[in-house]
């Protein structure tokens, strides 16, 4: 991966683009995480995390930003995971300032619906050792939010409601096509979708809907129900959508979030799924413990809900350790399917202990 | 006992005076005629939301280093936020490519240089390191 990271980088950095320009005005920045976590099930949690210690969500990002004029800059972030993936571009993006307060940006880009889904894999950018999976999954197949990234344009512009400009009103129009989901299953197209958002420094809250066009392969049908051993719904071509909401209050040292996620597919209503977590956690000088609730739940009877308990320690400024513990409980059966195991648990709940380290530079 | 009263008095009136005297200032390239800035547009400029003062000319930001006690106090005075709290909301902003941090320009030197010789430069320095190379603005 290393070698990857390298190649990539270099390849970047000799680009005619970059080299057209000073290299000294390329800003490097970059995340870590290492992450060990293991259950008492030997069923796995997303294909990860089973009885046995697992480091198989470590990661690392790159991120090169450029100011190419003093409107427009170019940035991009590599991304790796695991050793046999490779080193990927995360997203990137050209974005030019329309008006102080508005801007366009064209590109790979990050959906930005859920509060956290811009920065899934940076660890340092939240309390949680991982993001309640109810809304985030592990990766886009997983997750209600099917959409991680996509191809396209986005427009965003900021209005400040008040004379001492401390209320923010945002609004963001975005379209584009995302790559295809997991094993090339399924392309999400046509993607169109706005986003509004109000806050200060204290509340914050927002709404994004989003619509898009799943086109399915041909051989989904067939494969992921030989994957499964449960048949799996055919949906050909469908219209879907996606909502999510988010309410987010931070005073001084304590702070409340909540997201709530609905997705739905076209004349499916299986596949009818709303998703949520309730968040609080209160800051004691570098030590932010905190405390998780959240809910998945499907109409096709796929649904369970979490537990999480953790902490989170500033060690310095750049390096942050963090420690959770998430009871798990799978309500769903084999026969119609586990939300996020492999297959069901032996038990009612499933205890997941999980310590990280995450830096950025 | 009265001159070491005196002594230890007077000492302490020193340090209380020097720690009134010491104070964050904005400061701009000399060049810049805007004479003082609303908090909320700090704010803005500081949290990468805008690139452009309120008169529509380009906004530069600069920091001090990581750890200085003089940045400390401009983004608890000017954020109300603390430096595990603004390094937070760096790492969402950077990593989603929302907004681009300042500048790092070290220490006071570096930033007084940085801002010298920028004409859309904005920094903040203890006033004690305040010289003729760059302007003081008001932080209203």
């Amino acid at each position: 991966m290393k070698k990857n990271l390298l190649l990539c980088t270099t390849l970047l950095s000799c680009s005619p683009l970059v080299i057209a320009s000073s290299l000294d005005d390329i800003k490097i920045s970059g995340f870590i995480g290492v992450t060990a976590a293991k259950s008492d099930a030997e069923q796995k949690y997303f294909d990860l995390i089973g009885d046995k210690i697992t480091y198989d969500e470590t990661n690392i990002g790159i991120n090169l930003s450029k100011h190419v004029t003093n409107k427009l800059s170019i940035q991009a972030q590599l991304f790796g995971h695991d050793i046999n993936d490779g080193v990927i571009f995360d997203w990137f993006f050209a974005s030019y300032d329309l008006t102080p307060t508005a801007k366009i940006k064209l590109g790979k880009l990050k959906y930005g619906g859920s509060y956290y889904s811009e920065v899934v894999d940076v660890g340092f950018a939240y309390n949680w050792v991982r993001l309640p999976t109810e809304i985030y999954g592990h990766n886009e197949a997983d997750a209600i939010l099917s959409i991680e990234s996509f191809k396209g344009a986005a427009m965003q512009n900021t209005f400040y409601l008040d004379e001492d400009e401390e209320l923010e009103f945002g609004v963001e129009l975005f379209t584009g096509v995302s790559e295809a989901v997991e094993s090339d299953e399924a392309a999400l197209e046509d993607i169109l979708g706005a986003k509004f958002s109000l806050g200060n420094d204290t509340y914050y809250f927002s709404t994004t809907y989003t619509a898009y066009k799943i086109e399915e392969e041909d051989d989904y049908d067939e494969e992921t129900s030989a994957e499964s051993g449960r048949e799996e719904l055919k949906l050909g071509d469908r219209d879907a959508t996606l909502w999510a909401t988010v309410a987010k209050a931070e005073w001084e040292n304590l702070y409340l979030t909540a997201e709530y996620v609905i997705a739905e597919v076209d004349d499916v209503s299986e596949l009818d799924t709303t998703a949520w977590y309730a968040s609080a956690g209160y800051s004691m000088g570098k030590l932010t413990p905190h405390i998780t609730y959240a809910s998945f739940d499907q109409d096709s009877g796929r649904a369970q809900d979490s537990f999480s308990l953790g902490v989170k320690y500033n060690f310095d400024s750049s390096i942050i350790v963090k420690a959770q513990y998430d009871k798990v409980h799978p309500k769903s059966t084999k026969d119609t399917g586990e939300v996020f195991f492999e297959d069901s648990p032996k038990d009612d709940n499933v205890n997941i202990f999980s310590i990280s380290l995450n830096y950025i530079f | 006992m009265i001159k070491s009263k005196l002594i230890a008095s007077t000492l302490l009136m020193l340090f209380y005076t020097h720690m009134a005297l010491a104070e964050t200032v904005v400061i701009v390239n000399p060049a810049n005629n805007i004479s003082s800035i609303k908090n909320s547009e700090l704010k803005k400029i500081f949290k990468g939301k805008t690139k452009a003062f309120a008169n529509g000319s380009p906004a530069d930001p600069i920091d001090l280093s990581e750890g200085s006690a003089t940045r400390n106090v401009f983004y608890q005075k000017t954020m109300k936020k603390s430096p595990e709290k603004m390094k937070a909301y760096w790492a969402k902003s950077v990593f989603s490519g929302a907004a681009m941090p300042p500048h790092d320009g070290g220490d006071a030197e570096g930033v007084k240089t940085w801002v010298s010789k920028n004409a859309a430069a904005i920094g903040y320095i203890d006033s004690a390191d305040v010289d003729g190379t760059i302007k003081v603005i008001s932080n209203n």
